[in-house]
């Protein structure tokens, strides 16, 4: 399907309002008639911030599945508990949907944020006009799904926060969780630097 | 048949310049090409949007001040609210997670309620009106960070793994987080980004 992209007619959308105004293409900064917010026919930089982001996600992931994300200190000694270690135990302690749930927030979502960020930049980096309608698609589960991978910081908070009896066991947070919150924000950030607008430049 | 306006508009996800249906003639409007969602039927629901919002502004009130769980091991009894734990990981020198957690679960939905609570007040109170392209800005610029639904999830994982070894007792502020996911889904669901300009400017005139 074809047709006339907003920035080839030199029309813009206003987000806050969804007027529709007009543009040249010199302007670098534009403001909207009706409600003055900023207009830009892609957003600025796209790409490098998002693949900045991207990178530094890639990066934090390593510490974030390495380092423990909390430890147990028990009368009986001490645990670490790194991501995947949380979710084996969940899973053989006989809660395998609250296991399978964990490993979908904790290990699925933030590899399928990383690996169809990766898709995207690289395919609109290469000039690729592949299957711009699914990539668009992947764009919208990504920004959809971003936020779940959060869960795991929200149990070390929880834990840390009620687990602190003295005599018999308190929990602290560990770097791997400071990690962790790194990939999910970092991964956010990636996508929301992103224009999807861009995936469908090529194609005209 | 009565023939329908309709007017210009573009994807914000594939930048395609397409018409459609103007004055609510649709229920719902998807691009034709990508299939992003570009519209839907707004019906002046002014009224339900603003006890929505206090109903929502009492549970943010409840979810912050009561306790989320207590839990009880031995006789020993431990409760903590949403700012206790936060409070627990600062004092642990996780400064930067107690951040992430303050951010997302209890400033975000705190400055998404009250810019709200602003831009439909505005027209009752002109006062408000001056800063209501700030609290538009707010809103868009805070709402991705707004986790209490993801929150919840955790709460009640971590509730699994806690009630094998001690007794639970779900606080108040449990159920005003469940409360919140649903008055501010329902808020996100009636009223569009633009529904929300047109009132503001409504409010300046």
């Amino acid at each position: 399907m074809t047709g006339a992209s907003g920035k080839s007619l030199g029309l813009v959308i206003c987000n806050r309002c969804r007027l529709v105004s007009k543009m040249s293409g010199k302007e670098v900064e534009v403001l909207c008639p009706n409600c003055s917010a900023n207009l830009s026919a892609r957003k600025p930089h796209s790409v490098t911030n998002s693949l900045s982001f991207l990178i530094a996600a890639a990066i934090c992931y390593i510490p974030a599945n390495i380092f423990p994300v909390m430890t147990t200190s028990t009368m009986m000694g001490s645990e670490d508990d790194t991501i995947i270690s949380g979710v084996i135990l969940l899973v053989n302690s006989g809660s395998w949907p609250l296991g399978a749930l964990v490993f979908f927030a904790s290990i699925v979502v933030p590899l399928l944020k990383l690996g169809a960020l990766t898709i995207l930049l690289a395919s609109v980096m290469c000039r690729s006009t592949w299957a711009p309608r699914q990539r668009t698609q992947l764009y919208r589960l990504v920004e959809f799904i971003g936020r779940w991978s959060m869960l795991d910081i929200y149990v070390v908070t929880l834990l840390a926060g009620l687990v602190q009896i003295q005599s018999l066991a308190s929990i602290k947070p560990g770097t791997g969780a400071v990690a962790f919150g790194a990939v999910v924000v970092f991964t956010m950030f990636s996508a929301l630097c992103f224009d999807p607008r861009l995936i469908w430049d090529y194609l005209e | 048949m009565m023939e329908h306006a309709s007017t210009l508009t573009i994807c914000s996800q594939c930048d395609l310049v397409q018409a459609i249906q103007s004055n609510n003639a649709v229920d719902v409007a998807h691009c034709s090409r990508c299939g992003c969602h570009l519209a839907h039927r707004v019906d002046d629901k002014f009224e339900f949007a603003l006890s929505l919002l206090i109903a929502s502004a009492i549970l943010l009130v409840t979810m912050n001040v009561f306790p989320l769980v207590e839990m009880r091991v031995n006789g020993n009894t431990r409760a903590t609210t949403l700012i206790g734990a936060v409070q627990s990981l600062y004092s642990q020198g996780m400064v930067s997670l107690a951040i992430l957690v303050l951010i997302t679960t209890i400033l975000s939905p705190a400055i998404e309620i009250g810019c709200l609570l602003m831009i439909v007040l505005s027209p009752k109170l002109q006062k408000l009106a001056p800063s209501i392209h700030h609290a538009v800005e707010l809103i868009q610029k805070f709402h991705p960070w707004s986790m209490v639904e993801v929150f919840m999830l955790g709460v009640l994982v971590t509730l699994v793994k806690l009630a094998a070894f001690s007794d639970i007792i779900l606080g108040p502020a449990l159920w005003a987080c469940a409360g919140i996911i649903l008055t501010l889904a329902t808020l996100k669901a009636t009223i569009p980004m633009h529904q929300l300009w047109n009132w503001s400017v409504r409010g300046i005139k």
